[in-house]
């Protein structure tokens, strides 16, 4: 009998499935996928982005490098006359690269004027693809933490469509792609210590440098990701008395609508040993991490000079900003303030509790990952990551920052005030997007002020873009439809050259005039 | 010029200036500011569907650019929508088979009640 037990009690929980499309999250994925694709701009929005397509440009073209400096972009170079490359790391442009392909290819079906447009268009499309891709893995994590599918998909679709992560994803910046490489180590190093594979925590490690690849301050999040490994790896490690280490006493779950039989069922990792000693897990992570920033190592020395060294300035030049202000403006300022620009924090903030109780080590995590990044961003130079829909560096954060949603979405009791909760921020965070994907970010940021822009309440871009979407649509209403005894010189007329001020006639037609009644 | 309708004389004007939106410029740099620049032109929304049809790309290609990249984006959408709905009816989503399916799961998974098993024994073993 011990023989047969020993042989069972060695057999691993299985993995978790592949993503196929018969997997609820690709259907996800496919679904918001769609979506990004059919709301997309089109183009990019800032000088950053258009560097960052240069370098793709580069990559794409065999050259593996990109010098700006005829751009006139901030950079760095090895020696004093040597040639200035671009900053920023080539992590995002290397995730372009097959969308820039693409492009090329579709290029040829246009004509050869077009290509500028078709490969900007086709590269600007990787924010649409990398935020899919979070909304399905944010699904699967939830549902791989015991949440029942219509939590998980709520979540999903909260974070999908009422948060900044939507306006974000039609941008060409590094933070959607920075934040889902995080959120899939975040996710790997809990498979991986569930299932006590070592496989899953390299590939954690693998994924934790490629954010680090794509955008190097995610360097912030890799103790928080650490110390959550130990955690686990504590908890479910086997203890001198050779059983498993519990830290911390969770009260009995209640079972209903949001708690599924897996977390009642004590899947959880209590009791289960993973290994022999909790430092093999570390290591598998350790490792991974190093064979994921070799490529990124020998990057830097070949541009920089210096393994270590990144286009960025050094760290002093980077911390100009008084930390309250910084923090203000992150979290509660008018222009700037996360609680305005995706209202359903206020779910996570108030589920949290729940889904410590639940998941301690995840919460934590969870905290851990937005607090670090809210401190670290308080105190850099452009807090504001202005040209951007609400506090872009945070976007890193958000997955972190909404996970614990969980807890509000999955709680027993409350029902109907908590729908209501749901339903009203919910409405409020779609609303305040949709003034972020139809009116251009660059627009009413041209025509501003950056101090009353960002904390003045009147002046605030949520209010301002309401106010441009709105003149917008009257300009081209009467414009289509004019009032009856109206009409207007639609097209094919030059200038007026009366030397009376403001008097149409006479004026040259170019070709046909064409009149509209 | 004067126009007229059932003898009704008409107040002729001139387009809005803001809303005289050149054709898309071919240099990278003056494209960036074709989309992004809000002082002389008034784009209505930020759409790439908006920009195809205001480009001046000529009437064939702006209809094929729009239909190809709406037809790809959409069916996308409607695929990742239809098998999400064909989940949501399946027959094993309907309440007697998710009374079962709760009835198998509710069986303990079998490494973890070989582990709980090993726990107790070592509990009670002396």
């Amino acid at each position: 009998m011990s023989a047969a037990t020993a042989t069972r009690t060695k057999k691993r929980p299985h993995a978790p499935h592949a993503l196929t499309p018969h997997t609820p999250d690709a259907r996800a994925l496919l679904a918001f996928l769609g979506f990004y694709l059919l709301t997309a701009s089109g183009h990019l929005y800032a000088v950053d982005e258009e560097t960052l397509f240069r370098i793709t440009e580069g990559l794409s073209s065999g050259i593996g490098r990109a010098a700006q400096r005829r751009l006139g972009h901030g950079g760095k170079s090895q020696r004093a006359d040597g040639p200035l490359y671009a900053q920023y790391t080539p992590g995002q442009p290397l995730a372009a690269v097959p969308l820039y392909l693409a492009g090329k290819v579709l290029a040829t079906r246009f004509p050869p004027d077009a290509s500028i447009y078709i490969l900007r268009f086709c590269v600007s499309l990787l924010g649409a693809f990398v935020t899919a891709a979070t909304v399905a893995l944010l699904y699967r994590f939830a549902r791989s933490l015991g949440y029942g599918g219509r939590v998980a998909l709520g979540l999903a679709m909260i974070y999908g469509l009422a948060t900044t992560a939507w306006p974000h994803g039609r941008t060409f910046f590094a933070e959607p792609l920075t934040a889902l490489c995080l959120l899939v180590a975040f996710y790997w190093l809990r498979v991986g210590t569930e299932t006590r594979h070592g496989g899953w925590l390299i590939a954690a490690g693998i994924a934790t440098a490629a954010a680090c690849l794509v955008k190097p301050h995610a360097a912030i999040a890799v103790p928080v990701l650490g110390l959550y490994l130990l955690a686990r790896v504590v908890r479910t490690g086997e203890g001198a008395n050779g059983r498993g280490v519990d830290l911390t006493p969770r009260p009995p779950l209640p079972r209903g609508e949001g708690v599924t039989r897996s977390m009642v069922s004590g899947n959880e990792g209590r009791f289960r040993p993973f290994a022999r000693s909790p430092l093999r897990p570390c290591l598998a992570y350790v490792f991974g991490g190093v064979l994921g920033a070799l490529p990124f190592a020998i990057y830097n020395a070949r541009i920089y000079g210096n393994p270590l060294s990144t286009g960025y300035v050094a760290v002093g030049d980077l911390f100009t900003t008084p930390f309250l202000t910084g923090l203000y403006g992150l979290t509660v300022s008018s222009g700037k303030g996360i609680l305005w620009y995706s209202p359903p924090i206020l779910l996570a903030i108030i589920g949290w509790w729940g889904f410590w109780r639940r998941h301690g080590a995840e919460a934590l995590a969870c905290l851990g990952l937005g607090l670090v990044h809210l401190a670290f961003y308080s105190r850099v130079a452009f807090w504001h990551g202005d040209g951007s829909w609400g506090p872009r560096y945070l976007t890193i954060a958000l997955p972190f920052l909404m996970l614990p949603a969980l807890g509000m979405l999955g709680a027993q009791g409350w029902r109907t005030a908590r729908l209501v909760a749901i339903a009203v921020l919910v409405t409020l965070g779609v609303g305040v997007q949709l003034l972020g994907v139809l009116v251009n970010f660059d627009w009413y940021l041209q025509r501003s002020d950056e101090q009353a822009r960002h904390f003045t309440p009147s002046a605030s871009p949520i209010l301002a873009h309401a106010r441009i979407l709105k003149s917008r649509a009257d300009e081209w209403l009467a414009r289509r439809l004019p009032p009856p005894d109206v009409v207007f010189l639609r097209a094919g007329f030059s200038y007026a050259e009366s030397e009376q001020a403001g008097a149409l006639f006479p004026r040259w037609t170019i070709g046909a005039g064409t009149i509209a009644i | 010029m004067e126009i007229w309708r059932d003898g009704t004389p008409l107040v002729v004007r001139d387009k809005p200036a803001d809303l005289r939106i050149d054709p898309m410029p071919d240099t990278p740099h003056w494209r960036f500011w074709w989309f992004n620049s809000d002082f002389n032109r008034h784009h209505l929304v930020d759409h790439w569907a908006w920009y195809t049809a205001v480009a001046d790309f000529g009437t064939q290609a702006t209809q094929r650019w729009i239909a190809s990249y709406a037809a790809i984006s959409g069916a996308i959408l409607l695929a990742g929508l239809t098998l999400g709905w064909r989940a949501c009816c399946r027959p094993g989503c309907s309440v007697a088979h998710r009374a079962a399916a709760s009835a198998r799961r509710a069986r303990p998974h079998t490494a973890t009640a070989a582990l709980t098993a090993t726990s107790r024994r070592a509990e009670t073993e002396p």
